[in-house]
C-alpha cells in the first residue's frame, strides 16, 4: 500500500509538472505575442530592407549600363569631342552626349578617328567633306574664272550663293597660285586664308553698314568655336597659337574685334615679323585693353 | 466552263513566265533593275542574284540595347513622308537626278565609307544638331538662304534621309532637327528601312570613294 500513495503522489507531481510545463509554454507563447508584434515591424523593416536590396538589384543592370556608357564615353571621348561641337563644355552628365557616345561606340566609330586624335578642327574637316559631297552631288562644276582681287572673288561667290567651304577652297586656291593678295592678319598658322574670319568680317561690315539686327553681328562674331576652348578666355595674357588660327581670329577671340589684330601684332613684334608669320605653338602676348 | 479555261490559261502562262525568270532576282515583276544618272554617273540598282546569299552579319543582329537603338515609328514627324525601297529609287529618279533633291545617309562617316545606298551623300546626323557651329553652312549647301532665325527654305532641296535600320534614330533625329529649324516637312522624306532593310533585299550597295 505504500507504493499506492507514493505512486499517487508521483502521479500528482507528474500531472503538476505537465500542467506547469503546459502553462509555462502557454505563458511563453503569450509573452511572445507582444514580441511577435514587435517582430512584425521588424519583418516589415527587413521587408523594406529587402526592398532596398531588391531595388538596387533591379537597377543594377541600369547601373551597369551607365557604367558601360561611361566606359564607352571614355573610350570614344576623342571621337565625341571631335564630332560634337567644340564649344560645348565636356559635360559628362549630358545625356545626349552619353547617347551619342554609345551610338558612336556601337557604330564602331571608336576605332576610326582615334588616329586623328581629338582635333577640335575635325568638325570643320567633317563639314568640309560633307559640303564637298553635297556640292558634288547637286552641282555640275561651277566655273572658277580667275578674278582680280580677294573682294571680287568673295563677293562673286557670295552672289552665287556658294557655301563658306566653297569660298574657302576658292580663296586658298587663288592665294596659292598667287592670283590674289591676302592681308597678313587673315593668314593662318598653316599659311591658309582664314576664310571664316574673312566672312565674319564681311558680314559684320555689311551689318553695321545697313544697321542690320545686332543678332547678325553677334552671330558673325560669336562663332569662332573651332579653335576656342572656353577656358582659354579666362587667362588672356598669353595664348599659344593653335592650328587654324590667324591673327584676325585671335583678335576676335580675345577682343571680339578683328581690327585689334594690330594690337596683338604690335605686342608680339619680337616674335612676329609680320601678321602673316604666326605659327602653331607660338606663344603670344595678349595685351589687356 | 469558259471561266475555268481562261483561269487555267492564265495559270499556265504565269508558270511559263516564272520559269523564264527562274534564275532571276528582280526588283519587281516589271523591273529587273533600275538605273539613274546622277551628276554624270550612271547608277544601277539591282538585287543580289545568288539565291543562297544571306545578310551581312553586321546587320543580322536583332537585339541592340534600347535605348538608344529603339524601334522607330513609321511617321517620325508631322508631314514628313516615309518611303520604301521602290519609292526611294523613284526619289533618285525624280528628285536627285534632276538636282531637286538629295538622298542623305545620316550615319557617321565610318559607316558611310563601308557602303551606302547608290546616290547617297553623307550628312551625319550630328552635323545637323543645333550645337554644330557649322550647321548653317550645311543648311546653305542644302539650298537654304539666310541665317540664324531667318531661314528661307523656298529653294531648299528635297531630302530623303536614312540610317542603319528601323532601330536607328539618327535619321529621325536629323529630320526633327531640320523641322525644328524650319525646314518644310513636305521637303523631308524618311526611308525607315535603312541599310538593314536595303541589305536584307540584296539591293546594290555602293562604296563611296573618298573623293
Amino acid at each position: 500500500m505504500r507504493a499506492g500513495p507514493m505512486q499517487g503522489t508521483t502521479a500528482m507531481i507528474r500531472t503538476f509538472i505537465v500542467a506547469a510545463g503546459f502553462l509555462s509554454i502557454a505563458l511563453v507563447l503569450y509573452l511572445q505575442q507582444p514580441g511577435a508584434e514587435d517582430a512584425a515591424p521588424a519583418v516589415t523593416r527587413s521587408g523594406a530592407g529587402l526592398d532596398r536590396t531588391v531595388l538596387p538589384d533591379a537597377t543594377e543592370p541600369a547601373a551597369d549600363t551607365s557604367v558601360d556608357l561611361a566606359g564607352l564615353d571614355a573610350a570614344v571621348s576623342s571621337a565625341t569631342e571631335a564630332l560634337s561641337s567644340a564649344p560645348r563644355p565636356a559635360a559628362a552628365e549630358d545625356p545626349l552626349r552619353d547617347m551619342t557616345a554609345s551610338v558612336l561606340a556601337d557604330l564602331g566609330i571608336t576605332n576610326t578617328p582615334g588616329s586623328g586624335g581629338s582635333d577640335p578642327d575635325q568638325m570643320a574637316d567633317l563639314t568640309q567633306g560633307i559640303l564637298a559631297g553635297i556640292n558634288a552631288a547637286r552641282a555640275p562644276s561651277a566655273s572658277q574664272a580667275p578674278q582680280p582681287g580677294l573682294a571680287d572673288l568673295v563677293s562673286q561667290a557670295l552672289r552665287q550663293g556658294q557655301s563658306d567651304a566653297y569660298i574657302d577652297a576658292l580663296l586658298n586656291g587663288a592665294a596659292r597660285s598667287g592670283r590674289i593678295a591676302v592681308p597678313g592678319a587673315l593668314v593662318t598658322a598653316e599659311g591658309r586664308v582664314d576664310t571664316r574670319i574673312l566672312l565674319q568680317q564681311l558680314v559684320s561690315q555689311a551689318a553695321s553698314a545697313t544697321e542690320a539686327p545686332t543678332v547678325l553681328t553677334a552671330a558673325a562674331v560669336a562663332p569662332s568655336p573651332v579653335t576656342r576652348p572656353a577656358s582659354r578666355t579666362d587667362s588672356p595674357e598669353f595664348y599659344t597659337v593653335a592650328a587654324g588660327d590667324s591673327l584676325g581670329s585671335i583678335a576676335i577671340r580675345f577682343y571680339g574685334n578683328f581690327d585689334l589684330y594690330q594690337t596683338i601684332f604690335e605686342a608680339n613684334r619680337g616674335v612676329l615679323s609680320s601678321p602673316d608669320q604666326i605659327r602653331a605653338g607660338q606663344r603670344l602676348v595678349i595685351p589687356a585693353i | 466552263m469558259l471561266h475555268r479555261i481562261s483561269a487555267a490559261v492564265v495559270e499556265a502562262a504565269s508558270i511559263l513566265v516564272s520559269a523564264a525568270w527562274a534564275d532571276e532576282v528582280r526588283l519587281t515583276p516589271e523591273d529587273a533593275t533600275r538605273s539613274v544618272t546622277i551628276a554624270g554617273e550612271t547608277l544601277t540598282i539591282a538585287r543580289n542574284q545568288d539565291p543562297n546569299h544571306v545578310i551581312d552579319p553586321e546587320f543580322a543582329r536583332t537585339s541592340r540595347p534600347c535605348p538608344p537603338f529603339c524601334i522607330q515609328p513609321i511617321s517620325v514627324s508631322a508631314g514628313v513622308e516615309t518611303l520604301g525601297e521602290l519609292e526611294l529609287i523613284s526619289f533618285l529618279e525624280d528628285y536627285v537626278a534632276p538636282g531637286r533633291g538629295l538622298l542623305i545617309d545620316s550615319r557617321v562617316p565610318a559607316w558611310f565609307a563601308k557602303g551606302t545606298i547608290p546616290g547617297a551623300v553623307n550628312v551625319p546626323f550630328n552635323t545637323l544638331d543645333p550645337e554644330n557651329p557649322y550647321r548653317d553652312e550645311i543648311l546653305k549647301a542644302l539650298g537654304a538662304r539666310g541665317s540664324g532665325s531667318g531661314w528661307d527654305f523656298s529653294d531648299a532641296l528635297h531630302l530623303l534621309m536614312f540610317c542603319n535600320g528601323p532601330w536607328c534614330e539618327q535619321s529621325p533625329t536629323a529630320i526633327r532637327n531640320l523641322v525644328a529649324v524650319g525646314y518644310p516637312p513636305e521637303k523631308l522624306h524618311y526611308y525607315r528601312g535603312g541599310m538593314q532593310n536595303w541589305l536584307l533585299l540584296g539591293l546594290t550597295v555602293k562604296n563611296p570613294n573618298p573623293a
